[in-house]
């Protein structure tokens, strides 16, 4: 027969587990209705009322979260200015990192690491124009204002500029994209494709 | 017993006799209906020699036997007679979706033999087996859009008329055939013309039988729809959105939060139409904001389609600015259905600057210029027209091929300005073949003939054109190299093949679709990055014959290809791959003779077969690799300073294309010298009876 002692320290282990888990809902909570509304969420939203978490144990929670095996849709990333947290249930990975990048107003590294991508994986130059469009919604004097950021910095140089015969302005990187291909493609998006739709 | 997914019958209708007839759908089982149904009874009694306008040539509208059986995307009509515009006048096939084929169906018929030549306009009316030929002296002369008002109103408002325009009465080798206000069917609107046949309307009261168990087909059906992307199975969208990985500019699937059918009363939110929820489909396509740009999204009332299509492609424009050239304020249509008046607007439209050609400018040119079209009933060559009239208007051709008094009646200021109302003028003088001008509506080949059009013509890749036998490119080098390249040579007008096209657009990265191109032909190899060729292989000869052969299949089940096959599908977890056997599954629940994926194959090639020894027998000869499979020199020396398979030219290699031609020849078991069928092959396809009659003529190679 277990001793009143024992009996009461299982009942606090007990207490503390359900605290525990409860804690653990909360911050799954906060994230997954952030997200369902694709917002973000930051580690300092922890310090936060509902959640309320002391500066020394927030880390600590939240690996905990990202162990729980029911929690596995949680992605979190490390931003410039904060940790970002979201649910890849409502917000895709790479439309996550997209925000991360919008929320730290690194509209730089937002533009380069869209347009390298686009080169890489598809491959495919990059339309300016899509700056403008939502999630990213640059105003036309911060696109251009990025855009001549790029060639100040060395290690943006793969980025290059490619028109097609009606103007309109593309950005393709070099490191995936040879010109002459990048030029081809560019044409074909842009003109060549609404003549043989 | 009674058939399911066929009705079992086919209406033969004499119009020199009068006689009307039926016959035993399940006869052409082997050919699995609408393409295949048309192919073979042209085979069987259409003889070489005949012109199209002649009685003697038959037209055949015919569905398959998905059609009516609510399989998505299923409300097709295929129609097959010998081709006015072809050199050879060589057996084509048009196709129009809308609701025609399905109302034929629940008549009981599957499909509509056309021969002979009426007296008199007629009229065909259909309701179930009530078929009697109809005075058509009303509507004769009149515009497609009143004809189908007039007839539906006399057949009751269930009931579908597809009808011929003035271009069609007048033979014009461009003319269409059209059922509902935008659903056409390019080339064969002169074949009816020429029997004296303004339209047929078609009404029925009988179902569509399936064989499968109900729930059975439910649940196919089911996970057919989780499958299904955007038009053109597109399954990335068009800008990023929350939930997608992938996003691509060219995608169909503009659906996006604050996205609206801007005139719907009250506007319509596509909201972001996330994959899984499958009440959104029908919102991914919001096509007029991507045929015309932003400036159509408050012009939307919403988008319509064919039967059966969750998707629906063709955007319903309410814009009153036309009006104010005295049509209606309300147009439908889609893609180059709208573009290709738009194109005949060779100096630009009067608001298009450099980078902006989604201007309203262009918005309401293409809206007038569809309803003047669709009305007269011209077709456009897949868009050639406009660049046949360039040529000729950019070489002074027309100011001395045309009488001067009818080339000062022309009002080039119109053209010159921008001014759309030019448009009104031009399609009222093709369609009523009013001078020397309206040749530009006998089409390419002919035109160049009787025009003297220079080597140039042909040659420079501005004027489009693919084949010497006068069709343009249709996804052609510019889609998967030598795939796009050799497909475009099989046909005796463009294409109209989409199956490779709806892969290589589908939006997903070059790794993931060439992982999922090695999975069905055999290799990556199948598939090149866009503008980034190598040479050819035999993997994409197998992606070049299952991309016809399903483009085949699709036209006799009859399937959209606009939409079909599901090779790929929106769903992440399923890493973007669709199903491939879905084509059979349908054919065989809904027919109840048990089909695999292979055997449903073999029937297309069969088919695919038959018009091969058909056109053979049109054009004289058994060299096809020399005599049909050509293409202008356009695709081979364009970008002179580029070889080809170099990064950044599309141009193709002579040698490598013929290699491109032998290979795809030899998936096809067609002899690798000539291209022609060996009978062998013939023999395999069930169709020795083709084998006999191409020896006897000499066509069989040796
Ligand atoms: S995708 Fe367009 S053409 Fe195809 S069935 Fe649907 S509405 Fe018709």
């Amino acid at each position: 027969m277990n001793s009143n002692k024992e009996q009461q320290g299982h009942l606090k282990d007990a207490v503390e587990q359900v605290e525990e888990k409860e804690i653990l809902e909360i911050l799954y909570e906060i994230i997954a209705e952030n997200s369902r509304e694709i917002k973000l969420t930051k580690r300092s939203d922890f310090l936060e009322e509902p959640a309320s978490l002391q500066e020394e144990e927030v880390e600590e929670k939240i690996n905990e979260l990202m162990d729980v095996k029911d929690y596995q849709d949680i992605i979190r990333i490390k931003g410039k200015k904060d940790d970002y947290l979201f649910s890849e249930e409502y917000i895709d990975k790479n439309y996550g990192e997209i925000l991360i990048k919008l929320e730290d107003n690194d509209l730089l590294t937002l533009m380069v690491d869209t347009v390298r991508r686009e080169s890489k994986i598809y491959p495919r130059p990059t339309d300016i124009r899509l700056f403008k469009k939502a999630p990213f919604n640059f105003t036309a004097d911060t696109l251009e204002k990025v855009k001549g950021e790029l060639q100040k910095h060395e290690e943006f140089q793969d980025i290059k500029e490619q028109k097609a015969s009606n103007g309109a302005v593309y950005l393709y990187s070099d490191k995936f994209l040879q010109h002459k291909q990048a030029k081809s493609l560019t044409e074909w998006v842009e003109v060549l494709q609404r003549q043989m739709p | 017993m009674a058939t399911t997914g066929w009705t079992g019958k086919i209406l033969r209708v004499n119009l020199s006799s009068g006689s009307i007839t039926t016959e035993d759908t399940l006869k052409y089982k082997e050919f699995i209906g609408g393409m295949g149904i048309g192919y073979k009874v042209m085979w069987d009694e259409v003889p070489e020699g005949t012109h199209p306008f002649d009685p003697e040539n038959k037209i055949i509208f015919a569905a398959g036997p998905l059609t009516g059986t609510g399989v998505p995307c299923s409300g097709r009509t295929n129609i097959t007679s010998l081709l006015p515009t072809n050199p050879y006048h060589a057996i084509s096939d048009s196709h129009m979706g809308g609701h025609f084929s399905v109302r034929m169906k629940y008549g009981g018929w599957d499909g509509i033999i056309i021969e002979g030549k009426a007296s008199k306009p007629v009229w065909l009316r259909i309701e179930n087996d009530d078929v009697t030929i109809e005075d058509a002296s009303h509507v004769w002369g009149k515009g497609i859009f009143e004809t189908n008002a007039v007839l539906t109103e006399e057949m009751g408002k269930e009931a579908v008329v597809a009808a011929i325009g003035q271009a069609g009465e007048n033979l014009v080798n461009m003319s269409v055939i059209i059922n509902g206000a935008s659903h056409s069917a390019g080339g064969h609107g002169g074949v009816l013309g020429s029997k004296n046949l303004k339209a047929i309307g078609v009404n029925g009261n009988q179902s569509v039988g399936i064989a499968a168990d109900r729930k059975e087909w439910l649940e196919l059906d089911k996970y057919m729809m989780s499958l299904i992307g955007a038009n053109n199975q597109h399954v990335v969208p068009n800008a990023p959105q929350p939930w997608a990985e992938y996003h691509n500019p060219g995608s169909r699937w503009t659906g996006k939060k604050d996205l609206y059918w801007g005139a719907a009363n009250p506007p319509v939110e596509t909201g972001e139409c996330d994959p899984k929820d499958m009440n959104s489909v029908g919102l991914r396509t919001q096509k007029a904001v991507f045929d015309h740009g932003e400036v159509a999204e408050k012009h939307t009332v919403r988008m319509g389609g064919c039967h059966s299509c969750p998707v629906r492609c063709h955007s319903q424009l309410h814009i009153p600015k036309l009006e104010e050239y005295g049509y209606s304020a309300n147009v439908t249509n889609t893609c180059v259905g709208y573009f290709s008046p738009g194109a005949v607007m060779i100096n630009g439209i009067y608001d298009q600057d450099e980078d902006n050609t989604r201007t309203e400018g262009a918005m309401i040119t293409r809206g007038l210029g569809a309803q003047l079209a669709d009305d007269y009933g011209m077709w456009c060559n897949y868009m050639q027209l406009g660049r046949d009239f360039l040529y000729a208007y950019e070489n002074g051709i027309l100011e001395k091929v045309l009488p001067e008094e009818e080339y000062n009646s022309i009002e080039w200021d119109l053209l010159e300005a921008g001014d759309p109302k030019f448009l009104v003028d031009f399609y009222r003088r093709l369609a009523y073949k009013e001078g020397e001008l309206s040749h530009l509506g006998d089409s390419a080949y002919w035109i160049a003939k009787r025009w003297d059009f220079g080597d140039d013509y042909w040659n420079d890749a501005k004027y489009g054109l693919w084949s010497p036998l006068g069709f343009p490119r249709h996804h052609s080098n510019e889609t998967a190299g030598q795939v796009g390249a050799v497909i475009s040579c099989m046909f005796n007008r463009d294409a109209q093949c989409h199956t490779h096209i709806n892969f290589t657009g589908s939006g997903l990265p070059i790794d993931l679709q060439r992982e999922i191109a090695g999975e069905i032909w055999g290799s990556p190899e199948a598939l090149d990055p866009p503008a980034d060729y190598t040479p050819m292989n035999e993997y994409k000869a197998k992606f070049a014959k299952f991309s016809i052969i399903r483009n085949i299949l699709h036209d006799s089940l009859t399937l959209c290809n606009w939409m079909w096959p599901m090779v790929l599908s929106p769903l992440k977890e399923r890493g973007y791959r669709g199903d491939t056997s879905l084509e059979a599954k349908f054919f065989s629940m809904a027919t109840g003779y048990e089909t695999s994926e292979e055997e449903l194959d073999l029937a297309g090639e069969r088919i695919f077969t038959l018009h091969r020894a058909m056109t053979m027998k049109q054009m004289g000869t058994m060299d096809m690799r020399n005599k049909h499979d050509l293409m202008t020199d356009w695709i081979f020396d364009a970008d002179p300073e580029e070889e080809p398979f170099t990064p950044g030219t599309v141009k193709m290699d002579r040698e490598d294309m013929e290699l491109a031609k032998t290979l795809l020849y030899k998936e096809m078991g067609w002899d690798e010298t000539t291209g022609a069928p060996t009978r062998a092959t013939l023999e395999r396809l069930g169709m020795g009876y083709v084998a006999d009659e191409l020896e006897e003529k000499g066509f069989l190679p040796g």
